[in-house]
This record gives structure tokens, C-alpha cells and sequence, in this order.
């Protein structure tokens, strides 16, 4: 018995030495001022010009600048480009700031913003993003300090892209691995990478902005939506954000402890109908399928209300949204109307609508990573058929359903999109006859003269008009029906006191500067 | 002896070969490709083509599986398509990881484990047997990543006496500071280990303590241990040098399948608690299609479970003079 004892006081020493060193560790941390950001992913490449997560767009944010940053209202605002001007439709003048230095001393120029982007659109590159910069027709350095952008065509959300992190050209040329330790001109410098656990930042002392009222960013990584939430209520994380799951949500949104921010994102849940195939080539009967689509149910139950229905492909986070828009609403009476009228009957009494002889019906897909996203089809499936649909799932891994997807292959599918800081990304792409990922086929013509208007109009207020009308073609015609605005979810330290939330999950307020 | 573990190491050829056709056989079956994944949604037909090109996916399936075979004759893994990096490096730099969470744990699973699987075996029927079985049932039936979640809650979030997430200093660093005189960093380190090791532990524990009571009710009803007990040989001796012994065998084999199965990464404990090991690396690299990537650690695997295999065979033969190794 006495060894016994022995042993167990020994591991409650050990226990007790442990907490008493992690709460130590915790004191140090907030003493030095090194916030600790949970993330979901580890990211796969720092280099602003690969970068494909969302960990990478978060750190590089910090570590880079660009020629402008998005605000909190995802408008444009002056970075390294000091001012500009757009003398033209296809003309965009910039002067940059001279007191820009990389994290190695060197200051940025006009030929590092050059070279940024001859390689950004380099197809050798990789570049994932390199679509949104292909209507740019030269980038040329006229000074130091001067740049001018020449575009193929109008294109109006230009500026809104020009957040890409300018990279060292004197780096990179020199064979530089800017994707492991990148150099940036940002708030803060890279310091190290555990790959799968760890992002180390410090303050950049002398950015241009000023020197960050902290003295360095930790981002973690925590695969677990539910294990990041405990992490962070216990103390091992200064601040967590979305994706996180909404039990989690609600629970740490009911604790005064903790500062918190619930409001919508740039990203949207959405039904894509694929109008190439015969049955949903008719606009009617895409309608009438929306109108069994219970919005409410999916939201409020199974997303549990941490997403907000959306009424049309306008965000609310965009300047551009309207709530006038709407999309067809829950109403399984009128879509059986509806599909009457269009000549589908169940006339053999089978609980299947039929025409023709044939029988309705139609495959919904969608990818098995995310458990709400099959839990939200297999609902769907469940309404179609009880209104004599005959709706099949088809659920597989991400890089088998979306490459489905692409070539078209699908008839509803279940996805997302992110990351819409312009309308032009999400509406050009995918809803104008020669959008580049108009996976559904959808074509109007009245649709892609209104997206035109959208990309070459010169005031806001003319592309607010151009988007609402395509909109709400869109809404009526439903190749596309979203169906929630994500909610995007931050909790964090309240003695983190300069915090403001951004809805792309940028964290650059954390350091008081601009 | 000898003879015996080398023909074994020498089997290991035709095994990589054989993974290696297999794993890259698989990987043209199923659907989805990197550059997909890569380009994500803003994609054209004509890019995802271009970057299939830069990747060299678009030469034929049986010259690229010769210059695979090509590279890692001569130990080059490739680069992981996602992490530009070289796949070798890659998996080394999770390996250690991996590996102190699965020594750590399976020396757990068999301390538990044989405790009370002996002791539920000497009290059949008794509460302590009881309890322990209770205990078997409870570990083998709870989801490891519930379970790693409650822990986490108990002990890092009411009572905060461990870390929730992370990794301290690797062990075999730590335990040279600790020689050095500094044993902070050390229990830094194992404040980080306990909680991952004692999830992934309590769940082997739980079937090896059934395992090790069932083997040795059976061997104690043997008549050797009739005839010992009937020499005057005390009830303790008789549990744990005769009857324990010959208990052992399956109980080692099983042993080596919980390390082996550690080894290639756990998954799910490893996204509980922020643990940098191969599981998650494994896991990214499939849902990415990440070709090389998976190809390595797979290959890895193998080879590491074949040798796991394989010390099982020779510590069993140590155990157990009537095994002969063949």
C-alpha cells in the first residue's frame, strides 16, 4: 500500500509541476503579447501568389502588402499604392509609397509590383487565381514609385484583386523558397513553420503603418471544429473563427466571457442546376423544383440557425445587395401546380409524377466532407419525394464530386463559393455565356449583357443597377439557388481590445495599424 | 536466428514493389485529379490541362509509373504536389511525431492492459474481474475521438491542469535537456503527450486487458499449473512466471498490430489535439489527390508495419523457445 501512495502522490506532482508550468506558459504568452489563432487547416504554401487556403490567405495578409487592402465593407483602401487614378476605361495609374521596405531591408518598387504579376498570370505558375488577373494587358513601371495597369476591357473589379501581396523580385529571381519562409512588406514578419502544427509571426518593427501594438501572431492548427472551440475555452487559444460548428457556436455565443462577432461572410451555400441537361434546360420546371426547396428547414435545423437564409446571389456584405430580390419561395402546393401546368402527372399511380411515359426524376449530389451538406440533400431528397420527385443522391469525396462538377456532369448540385469580395467573381464566372466556370451551361443573353454592364461600368451606382437586374433574372430563371449567406463566426480574448471583425477573417485590426 | 530475420528483410523487396504497383494502380482508378484541387473553383478546362501538363499527368500511365519506380529505387520519393516540398522531407518531418505518440501509447495500452487483464484473470468472477471487464467494454466501445474530446474537457477546459492542443519540444530533445539539467522543457513535452497518448492508449488497454484475461484462463487451467500449484509453488509464481508467459504469445501478436496501426498516423486523436503526426498529412494528401504524397506514405506504411511484423515474430520466439522461426 505504501508504494502505492507513493505513486500516486509522484503523479499528482507531476500533474500539479505540468499545470502549474502550462499556466505559466499561458502568462508568458499574454505578457509577450503573442496571440494564438486557432486554424483549421494547416496552409500549404505562404506565397501570396499560390496561396489556395484559408490559413495562407490569413498569414500572408499579415506578412504581405498589396497594392491595396479590402476594408471591413470589402472596399479598397491605399497600401503600398499610395494614390491612383483610372484616366480611362482601360488605364490604371499608381503611385506607390517610398517608405515601403521588405522584411530584408530592401524597398519595394515598382518592379517588384511588376514582376508580382507577370508571373501571377504566368500559366507555369500554377497560380490559382490567376483567372481573375487574365484581362490585364501589361503592367509596366514607369518610376520607382510609378505603375501603370493597361486591361484588355473594362473591368471594374479590378481594384479589388490588386490585394495580392507584392513579392521580393530580387528574392524570388535568386531562387528564393518564398512559399516556406516567405518576405513580405507587412505588420509582421514570418518567423517560423512546424508544418501541420505551427506559424510563428513577429512584429515588423519598422512597417510602414506603424509598429504593431503586439508582438507577434501564432497561428495553430487544430483539424477538430469542436476540439478548436475547447482549446479556446480553455485557454490555449486567443481566437477562434469559422468554420466552426454551430453547437459550438451557440454554446460559446451564451458566454459573457468571451468577445464574439455573428454576422454573414463572402461565401454562399448553393444549388447549382445544370441547365445543359434536358429535364432542367426548361426554366419553368428549375423554378418549380426551387419552390420545394425548404430553405427555413435546412437553415434553422440543420445549420441551426448559424447561416443566414439568402434571398438572392447578392450578398449582403457587398454594397450591391438589395433584400428587394427574391427567390422562389418554400411552397410545395404551387410547385405542384406548377409541375401540372408544365404536363408532369402521376397518372399510373406509382407516387411519381410522369410525362410521356417517362418518370420525374433527377440526381442531387454533393461532397461527403461536409456532414450539413449531406445532411441538407438527403433532406431535399426526402420533400422531392414526398411531392412524387424521384430524387436519387449521389455523395462522393470532394476531388471526385467536383471534378463531376466541372465537366458538367451533375444535375442539382450542393456547394459552396468563397471569397465573393465583387459580384463580378461569382456572376461572371459562372452565370455569363463565356464565364470560364459556367459549369450548368446557363445561358441568357439578356444575363450576359447586364453582367457586361456590371464589369464595365464606371460609377457604383451603374453596376448596383446592372447587378440587381441580372439577379433577379437569375432569381426568376434559377440556374443557381443560394441557399444560405454563411455565417462567418468570431470569438476571442476581450482583452484583445483592437480587434475588428473583417468578414474575410483578416486579422490585420489585431495589430492596430492600418 | 539471423538467417531468418535477413531472407525477412529481403522479402521486403518484392512487398515495396507490390505497394508500389497497387497504390499507383488505385490511383488512376479513382476519380478526381490534383489539378482540380489545385486551381479550385476558378479553374478553366484550359488551365486544369496546362497544369496537368506541368505536373507531367498527362504522359502515359506506364511511363510515369517506370520513372516513379526509377526515382525511388534511387530514394526519391518525389515532391508532394501541395506542400512544395519533397515528399521524403515531408514524411520526416511527421514521423517523429508519429512515432512518440505510438511508443507512448502502446506502452500504456500494455501496462494497463496487462495489469488488469492479470488481475481480472487470478479474481474470475470476482468485482475486481468486474470492474476491469466494465472497464475492457467501456474502452473498446467508445469512439476514440469522443473520448478524446471528454478528456480534453475534463482535464484541460474544467480543470486546466494539461495543455489542450499541441506539441512541446520532440521527446528524444526534451530528454537531452532534461539530462542537461533542464527538465522544464521535458514536462512541457509529456504535458503535451498525456492527453493524445492516454486516448489512443486507454482504447488499446481496453482490448489487450480482455485479450490477456481470457489467455491466461485458459492456461491456468492447464495441468501444468495444477501439477506447479500441487509442487507447493506459491499462486503468484505460478500467474506470473508459468501461466503469464504462455498467456503472452497472442497478446504480443496484438501488440504489434495496435503499434503498426499507430504508426500510420491516428487521424482522428491527432485533429483533436493539434498533433503534427502522418495521419493527418495522409488524410490531406488523398482528399487533395496529392499522387506523390499518398504514394510515399503509403510505401512508408507498409514497410514499417512489415517490420513491426516482423520484430513481433522475433520477440515471440524469444518468449516462447518452442516457436521456430522458419
Amino acid at each position: 500500500m505504501p508504494i502505492h501512495l507513493a505513486r500516486r502522490s509522484l503523479l499528482m506532482t507531476a500533474l500539479a509541476v505540468s499545470s502549474a508550468l502550462t499556466t505559466m506558459d499561458v502568462q508568458a504568452q499574454v505578457a509577450q503579447g503573442i496571440v494564438r489563432v486557432g486554424a483549421d487547416v494547416d496552409a500549404q504554401t505562404l506565397d501570396p501568389r499560390l496561396m489556395r487556403d484559408t490559413t495562407a490567405f490569413r498569414v500572408v495578409n499579415l506578412v504581405f502588402s498589396g497594392l491595396v487592402q479590402l476594408d471591413a465593407n470589402l472596399a479598397p483602401r491605399p497600401d503600398l499604392a499610395a494614390s491612383w487614378e483610372n484616366p480611362d476605361p482601360l488605364t490604371w495609374r499608381f503611385t506607390l509609397r517610398r517608405d515601403a521596405f521588405f522584411h530584408d531591408g530592401k524597398p519595394v518598387t515598382a518592379a517588384d509590383v511588376v514582376y508580382t504579376f507577370e508571373t501571377l498570370v504566368d500559366p507555369k505558375l500554377n497560380a490559382r487565381f490567376r483567372s481573375l488577373y487574365t484581362p490585364i494587358a501589361s503592367v509596366t513601371a514607369e518610376a520607382d514609385d510609378k505603375l501603370v495597369i493597361k486591361l484588355k476591357e473594362p473591368y471594374a473589379p479590378l481594384l479589388s484583386y490588386l490585394d495580392v501581396g507584392i513579392v521580393p523580385r530580387h528574392i524570388a529571381e535568386a531562387g528564393g523558397d518564398l512559399q516556406n519562409t516567405p518576405v513580405g512588406s507587412g505588420p509582421f514578419k514570418f518567423a517560423r513553420w512546424n508544418k501541420g502544427s505551427r506559424i510563428s509571426l513577429v512584429a515588423n518593427p519598422t512597417y510602414f503603418g506603424g509598429k504593431p501594438a503586439i508582438e507577434g501572431v501564432d497561428f495553430v492548427v487544430v483539424p477538430d471544429n469542436t476540439a478548436r472551440a475547447q482549446a479556446f475555452e480553455a485557454g490555449d487559444l486567443d481566437l477562434i473563427q469559422s468554420p466552426l460548428s454551430p453547437r459550438d457556436v451557440k454554446r460559446l455565443a451564451g458566454n459573457v466571457k468571451f468577445a464574439k462577432s455573428l454576422s454573414t461572410g463572402i461565401a454562399i451555400t448553393y444549388l447549382n442546376f445544370n441547365t445543359a441537361s434536358p429535364l432542367l434546360a426548361d426554366p419553368k420546371l428549375r423554378h418549380a423544383l426551387a419552390m420545394l426547396v425548404d430553405q427555413a428547414t435546412i437553415v434553422q435545423q440543420i445549420y441551426e440557425g448559424t447561416d443566414q437564409p439568402a434571398t438572392s446571389t447578392l450578398l449582403p456584405a457587398s454594397a450591391t445587395y438589395t433584400a428587394d430580390i427574391k427567390q422562389p419561395g418554400f411552397d410545395p402546393a404551387g410547385a405542384k401546380a406548377a409541375l401540372d401546368a408544365l404536363g408532369w402527372r402521376d397518372t399510373n399511380r406509382d407516387g411519381i409524377l410522369d410525362k410521356d411515359g417517362r418518370k420525374l426524376s433527377v440526381t442531387l449530389s454533393t461532397h461527403s466532407e461536409d456532414p450539413n451538406r449531406i445532411q441538407s440533400i438527403e433532406y431535399l431528397q426526402n420533400v422531392f419525394r414526398q411531392n412524387g420527385i424521384e430524387a436519387n443522391v449521389k455523395i462522393s469525396d470532394w476531388p471526385s464530386f467536383s471534378g463531376g462538377v466541372q465537366q458538367g456532369q451533375h444535375e442539382i448540385a450542393l456547394l459552396g463559393w468563397t471569397l465573393l469580395v465583387d459580384p463580378d467573381r461569382l456572376l461572371y464566372a459562372q452565370l455569363h455565356s463565356k464565364g470560364g466556370l459556367n459549369w450548368g451551361k446557363y445561358v441568357n443573353p439578356r444575363v450576359d449583357t447586364l453582367l457586361d454592364a456590371g464589369r464595365s461600368a464606371l460609377t457604383q451606382d451603374a453596376r448596383n443597377l446592372a447587378y440587381r437586374d441580372a439577379a433577379r433574372i437569375i432569381a426568376d430563371e434559377v440556374p443557381y439557388y443560394v441557399l444560405s449567406y454563411q455565417g462567418y463566426h468570431l470569438f476571442y480574448d476581450q482583452r484583445l481590445t483592437r480587434m475588428k471583425p473583417d468578414p474575410r477573417g483578416m486579422l490585420r485590426s489585431l495589430a492596430g495599424v492600418n | 536466428m539471423l538467417a531468418y530475420a535477413i531472407r525477412r528483410l529481403l522479402l521486403l523487396v518484392p512487398l515495396a514493389l507490390g505497394v508500389i504497383f497497387v497504390v499507383f494502380a488505385l490511383l488512376q482508378i479513382i476519380p478526381g485529379d490534383p489539378a482540380s484541387v489545385l486551381l479550385g473553383e476558378d479553374a478553366s478546362a484550359e488551365a486544369r490541362a496546362q497544369v496537368r501538363s506541368n505536373l507531367g499527368l498527362d504522359r502515359p500511365v506506364a511511363t510515369r509509373f517506370f520513372a516513379y519506380l526509377g526515382d525511388v529505387l534511387r530514394l526519391d520519393l518525389g515532391r508532394s504536389i501541395f506542400r512544395n516540398e519533397p515528399v521524403t522531407q515531408a514524411i520526416a518531418s511527421r514521423l517523429g511525431a508519429t512515432v512518440e505518440i505510438a511508443l507512448l501509447a502502446v506502452t500504456l495500452a500494455i501496462a494497463i492492459g496487462l495489469a488488469l487483464g492479470v488481475a481480472a484473470a487470478m479474481r474470475r468472477g470476482s468485482l475486481v474481474d468486474a470492474g476491469c471487464m466494465v472497464f475492457a467494454q467501456l474502452g473498446v466501445s467508445m469512439p476514440v475521438f469522443w473520448l478524446g474530446i471528454l478528456l480534453m474537457y475534463l482535464l484541460a477546459v474544467r480543470l486546466n491542469w494539461l495543455p489542450a492542443i499541441g506539441r512541446g519540444a520532440p521527446l528524444d530533445e526534451a530528454l537531452m535537456a532534461a539530462i542537461a539539467g533542464n527538465p522544464q522543457v521535458l514536462l512541457t513535452s509529456l504535458s503535451h503527450l498525456a492527453m493524445p497518448a492516454i486516448t489512443l492508449g486507454l482504447h488499446g488497454a481496453a482490448i489487450l486487458s480482455r485479450l490477456v484475461r481470457a489467455a491466461l484462463i485458459e492456461t491456468l487451467a492447464a495441468d501444468y499449473v495444477r501439477t506447479a500449484r500441487a509442487k507447493g509453488v506459491s499462486w503468484r509464481r505460478v500467474v506470473l512466471d508459468h501461466a503469464l508467459r504462455n498467456a503472452l504469445l497472442p497478446v504480443i501478436s496484438v501488440i504489434g498490430l495496435q503499434f503498426g496501426a499507430l504508426l500510420s498516423g491516428a487521424v482522428l486523436t491527432e485533429g483533436i489535439f493539434g498533433w503534427p503526426g502522418l495521419g493527418q498529412l495522409a488524410v490531406g494528401a488523398i482528399s487533395q489527390r496529392d499522387i506523390p504524397l499518398v504514394q510515399g506514405l503509403v510505401l512508408v506504411f507498409a514497410l514499417m508495419f512489415a517490420l513491426v511484423n516482423l520484430s513481433v515474430d522475433l520477440v515471440s520466439a524469444l518468449v516462447d523457445p518452442r516457436v521456430r522461426l522458419r
